[in-house]
């Protein structure tokens, strides 16, 4: 490029330059602020995105009865929360069909005599109609069985209450007395847990009332 | 050069001009050569490491507030306190870029901040809404939100969180029989920082701490990732990255003698002596090689290749750095360097042999090899730290080999004795070395 046969005095260059600088700097700002609102969108927008699916299902998706199955006396409650196992979490595998450990699979889920849900099927691809739930094959047992990781292990619970909680589920969840099970809402394929009762009724409500000394054990 | 030395050269100025040694011009013109050292540095690391504390212990204790009456808090009430801790740290980061906040201090506790709330903002509507508890999707959701804030804040220490999220990250989904493979490009999202701040001062407390994290990820992710179809692959992969990583920071970071401030020299020579002694035993060369290549739901062949790739290019890579470190006369290295060959001699033998004794056996020799060259050269150069590294090398292959072989207890003791005064001897006779060369 030709230089100018007209330059600039050097107080003029200087002034020219700091502006050039200011505008610069500015404009780098401008980008990093541009950037940062975009993540911090994203960064929004992630857990939304986890709440409106959910909100959705249980506003919108149907409700089953999953009856929870006997668990380890020292197992039940885990930190803030208590593990949960399905009385039904295992599928036999259809003939002519093969999974492997960590393949997403459907369960196909109809409903028994008493009112409960249980896996009717299983196959690799989504089937027809609304009663299907989206699982992840656990392990493959011998017998023509695979073990299902269901989405809906855990119910959060105050520490407060953890003792009260896991006594109660233990004791709901044995071979003789087994009243304990969980509703579950279920919205092509995608299922929220709603609640965990025990003797009927929601698990907060069974601790407030069941108190032997009449006293409320919820805060 | 490193501020270190440049203080260390200033503060030496003072003197030599009084004794003649320089004159003041020369000084000066000393001075102008390598400008300002910030005084501050001290300061600023201190005031950068007080920010990340604070804006920990401030969100920790955030979450422990609202987690006190949790329970009694509806759905939509919890949810909005699950963002709140978020949305600030982003108005303050928002408020702070337009201001033009740039203090690494300010950035530094405030992407720590923003990268922690983004998980724990997950975390808390997973406990609203009962989320299975599947901890790789939480944590590879976590990682790609806030690997960005690298880039967009300039800030290192969410870099350094990445890295060890996406490693954690590779272990669960491993487990889960998913792909953590993944983790390479994963892991490629936060190479271009760390190539900015090794341009920038490749020795500063940043380019520090993001050598020694990525390094020690390495170290544990690349065992993850691996297939193992073909068992014992891992021997070749492991053995050259150590040399790559070793040979990479005596290449390219050689001018500080500092260990700490060489987290890839460093991590590669541990990993040398280490993995040299664990194949003095037979246990890594039991059932390797093709002829007992592995089938099941477990193993994943058309992944397998990664470990092909591996066991490929990083003997290559090491082969070529060790060609150059010898051509810039840097002999020294051609022990630690040349790890990678033994391994696939060993390899080699093992698995053509069907027999583990020949790599066990090589091995020894190449351990005894590499501890006396190491002395030698502490001994030559007068560095009381590599003749100690090299005693302790020694020392590992022989107490390895006692507890191998039927020895008495008084053998054994004497042979302790022996090496423990070796130690001793060894560091009298090099501090009375350096006290005479000093005068």
């Amino acid at each position: 490029m030709n230089p100018s046969p007209f330059p600039l005095p050097l107080g003029e260059r200087i002034k020219v330059r700091g502006r050039l600088q200011k505008m610069s700097t500015l404009r780098s700002k401008n980008i990093v602020l541009c950037a940062f609102v975009c993540l911090a969108l994203i960064q929004i927008g992630v857990p939304l995105s986890m709440i409106g699916h959910r909100e959705l299902t249980l506003r919108y998706g149907r409700q089953y009865r999953f009856r929870t199955a006997p668990v380890d006396p020292y197992d039940a409650f885990r930190g803030r929360y208590v593990a949960l196992r399905m009385e039904q979490d295992k599928a036999t595998v259809p003939n002519g069909s093969e999974f492997f450990r960590g393949q997403r699979a459907f369960a196909h889920i109809e409903v028994d005599e008493e009112g409960f849900a249980r896996i009717s099927n299983l196959s690799a691809d989504r089937p027809d109609g609304e009663a299907y739930l989206r699982v992840r094959i656990g392990y493959v047992s011998g017998n023509n069985e695979v073990h299902l990781d269901l989405p809906f292990d855990r119910y959060y619970m105050s520490e407060k209450v953890a003792p009260a909680a896991e006594a109660a589920y233990r004791e709901h969840s044995t071979r003789e007395k087994h009243d304990a099970y969980v509703t579950v809402r279920v919205r092509r394929g995608f299922a929220v847990l709603e609640e965990l009762y025990i003797g009927n009724k929601p698990i907060r409500e069974f601790l407030s009332r069941d108190d032997p000394r009449g006293e409320r054990t919820e805060n | 050069m490193n501020k270190k030395f440049i203080r260390w050269l200033y503060g030496e100025l003072p003197e030599l001009v009084s004794r003649g040694v320089v004159s003041g011009d020369v000084a000066e013109k000393l001075r102008e050569h390598y400008g300002d050292v910030e005084g501050q540095s001290g300061h600023r690391i201190a005031l950068t490491v007080c920010s990340i504390l604070g804006s920990l212990l401030i969100g920790a204790g955030i979450i422990l507030l609202l987690a006190h009456n949790w329970e009694d808090l509806s759905r939509a009430v919890r949810t909005i306190l699950a963002f709140t801790p978020l949305i600030v740290s982003q108005a303050i980061a928002i408020w702070g870029v337009r201001k033009g906040k740039s203090s690494s201090a300010w950035r530094e506790g405030i992407s720590t901040f923003i990268a922690l709330a983004a998980g724990a903002s997950i975390a808390l509507v997973g406990q609203t809404y009962h989320i299975s508890g599947d901890m790789g999707n939480f944590l590879l959701t976590w990682m790609l939100i806030s690997v960005p804030l690298v880039y967009v804040m300039g800030a290192s220490l969410p870099c350094v969180l990445y890295f060890a999220g996406i490693t954690a990250w590779s272990g669960y989904e491993q487990e889960m029989g998913g792909y953590a493979l993944l983790f390479w490009p994963l892991f490629m999202l936060g190479i271009p920082h760390i190539w900015q701040e090794w341009r920038k001062n490749p020795y500063s407390p940043r380019s520090v701490a993001l050598g020694w994290a990525a390094s020690l990820c390495l170290c544990v992710a690349t065992g993850i990732t691996l297939e193992k179809v073909v068992p014992g692959l891992w021997i070749i992969v492991y053995s050259a990255m150590f040399a790559v990583l070793y040979l990479a920071g005596g290449y390219w970071f050689s001018e500080v003698p500092s260990t700490a401030q060489r987290p890839l020299h460093s991590v590669g020579a541990v990993g040398i002596a280490v993995l040299s002694l664990l194949f003095t035993f037979e246990f890594p060369w039991k059932e390797i090689g093709w002829h007992h290549y592995r089938y099941g739901a477990r193993f994943h062949e058309y992944v397998a290749w990664a470990d092909y790739l591996l066991t490929t290019a990083l003997p290559v890579c090491a082969l070529c750095l060790l060609v150059t470190s010898v051509r810039r006369g840097q002999k020294s290295r051609i022990l630690f360097g040349m790890m990678p060959i033994i391994a696939i001699i060993g390899y080699g033998l093992t698995v053509c042999g069907q027999d583990e004794f020949p790599a066990m056996m090589l091995f020894n020799a190449y351990m005894f090899a590499l501890g006396l060259g190491t002395v030698i050269h502490g001994t030559r150069n007068l560095r009381i730290g590599t003749v100690n590294g090299g005693m302790l090398i020694l020392t590992a292959l022989i107490i390895a080999r006692f507890f191998d072989s039927d020895l008495g207890f008084v053998a054994r003791g004497i042979a302790f004795i022996l090496i423990g005064a070796g130690f001793l001897v060894t560091n009298i006779i090099l501090v009375k070395r350096a006290k005479g060369g000093s005068q």
